[in-house]
């Protein structure tokens, strides 16, 4: 199942096998363990999708993390909406987070 | 909002931007720590100092907590890329603890050993954090080849041993050479090896003397024709320099003493926590039991380094100058003068970029060959 069809109050943390860098104000995160495959691999996010990410605490649900970004970023809430499912389904696929049980 | 590195155009467009602003920035991105001097074998050709050869069991070394603090202050400087060498890297018994404390900070591992001391506890630690890459030293075929270089009788086995536990747990292995008179006639069986396995190879004829200036290993070097002649043979190799030779000359190639990313973005720690731009580079010291790593790289010694002094003349406008290997630190030790080039360099990039301008006259000719056959 994807994100997309799942509902806005899913709650997100970061997996424990990526460390997130902060380079030359770019975001970097860096898969250190788990899937062999993914370790040649560094994955950058922009200024919006780091905000996002680093909301996604393992506490707060899709839906509030939307409202925090739509007060920090001028940002659109429809194409936001898009947005924000695609990311989190792209860190899913990737293995960058898990979900949390509410 | 989120970009794979190792996909497309939006990648490259982030690799461009990011390498930009890494270089504007001198963030130390990439680095090297000698984790130790200390060797299990003793090649012919070791650029380590004599005096440290001899006495490697005598020198004091850092710490666990002297290198994780190390670590840690490179981290936060913005290192992304660090090389675990030495010496022997996996002679230090606590390399599990330092090696897995780097992949904590998120930092990407690579690490350059002989392969002959893996452990279980080794693979273990492995496992739980799988290196960025691991490169294994090969200097033979034959255990007689490869124990003439490293004078430790057994050692083949362990290496060959060590090959085959890395590439059984599916890490990212590379092999690697140094082409010798004493391994040349086996370089040919090391690349099959090599390739059979499905590993990644490529060896170097670029022997240096030893970093207190011992012209030792230099006995060992091949002549400039028969590493040419080795050379003509590799596609690979070939056309890596026609893209370096085409590319680089398009551009103006600085004329400043040093052209690499040494103490731009790359440092390197050795044993004894001496930061230096690179191993190769002379003079420019700091030791870092005594200052922090941010202030010693962003010191106006470090920051000046770049702007010391201009490239050799006959240097200058050379065109061979991607093609040599031209580094001013590897002048010094072989010419006692980073302004004097090594005549071996050059002799070296002659012959490559002949090939090149031969491989570009074979392909000029077999393309109005096959253009001729088209209009028919």
């Amino acid at each position: 199942m994807t994100v997309k069809e799942n509902t806005a109050d899913k709650i997100w943390r970061a997996s424990e096998n990526v460390i997130t860098r902060k380079i030359a104000d770019e975001t970097i995160l860096v898969p250190i363990s788990g899937n062999l495959a993914n370790m040649q691999r560094l994955f950058s996010i922009n200024e919006v999708g780091a905000a996002i990410w680093a909301l996604m605490d393992g506490k707060k649900n899709v839906r509030s993390i939307k409202q925090a970004i739509i007060k920090e970023f001028d940002v659109q809430e429809d194409q936001l909406d898009d947005d924000i499912y695609a990311f989190i389904e792209n860190l899913r696929q990737s293995a960058l987070v898990l979900e949390v049980s509410a | 909002m989120l970009c794979d590195q190792d996909q497309g155009r939006v990648a490259r467009a982030f690799l461009k931007r990011f390498s930009s602003k890494v270089l504007k920035a001198r963030i130390p991105l990439i680095g090297g720590i000698e984790l130790t001097s200390r060797c299990n074998l003793n090649c012919v050709h070791c650029y380590v100092s004599s005096d440290d050869r001899k006495n490697r069991k005598k020198q004091p070394e850092l710490s666990t907590r002297q290198w994780m603090d190390l670590i840690d202050q490179f981290a936060e400087a913005g290192c992304l890329y660090l090389l675990f060498t030495g010496g022997e890297t996996l002679l230090r018994t606590d390399f599990s603890e330092i090696y897995t404390h780097a992949c904590q900070k998120g930092i990407l591992v690579t690490i350059f050993t002989n392969g002959t001391l893996l452990s279980e506890t080794i693979i273990d630690t492995f496992n739980a954090y799988p290196p960025h890459c691991l490169e294994i030293s090969l200097y033979g075929r034959t255990a007689g080849t490869y124990e003439k270089i490293t004078g430790v009788p057994g050692s083949f086995e362990k290496c060959m041993r060590g090959i085959y536990q890395i590439k059984e747990h599916g890490f990212n292995l590379k092999l690697k050479t140094m082409l010798l008179t004493l391994n040349s006639h086996e370089l040919e069986d090391m690349q099959l090896f090599a390739s059979d396995m499905g590993v990644p190879f490529r060896y170097d004829a670029l022997i240096s003397p030893r970093l207190d200036g011992n012209l030792a290993p230099l006995k060992y070097r091949v002549p400039v024709n028969v590493v040419a002649e080795k050379e003509s043979f590799d596609r690979q190799k070939i056309n890596q320099y026609g893209d370096l030779y085409e590319r680089i000359n398009a551009l103006t190639m600085s004329e400043d003493l040093y052209v690499c990313g040494a103490g731009q973005n790359l440092f390197h720690v050795d044993s004894a926590a001496i930061l230096k731009p690179c191993f190769m580079v002379p003079g420019i010291e700091c030791d870092l039991t005594k200052n922090n790593f941010s202030g010693a790289w962003y010191s106006k010694r470090f920051i000046d380094f770049r702007k010391q002094g201009e490239a050799p003349q006959s240097c200058k406008a050379c065109d061979k100058k991607p093609l040599c290997g031209y580094c001013p630190g590897f002048f010094k030790l072989e010419t006692g003068s980073e302004q004097i080039p090594s005549v071996f360099l050059c002799e070296i990039g002659e012959l490559r970029k002949q090939m090149v301008l031969n491989l570009k006259e074979t392909e000029s000719v077999l393309n109005q060959r096959e253009k001729i056959n088209d209009k028919r």
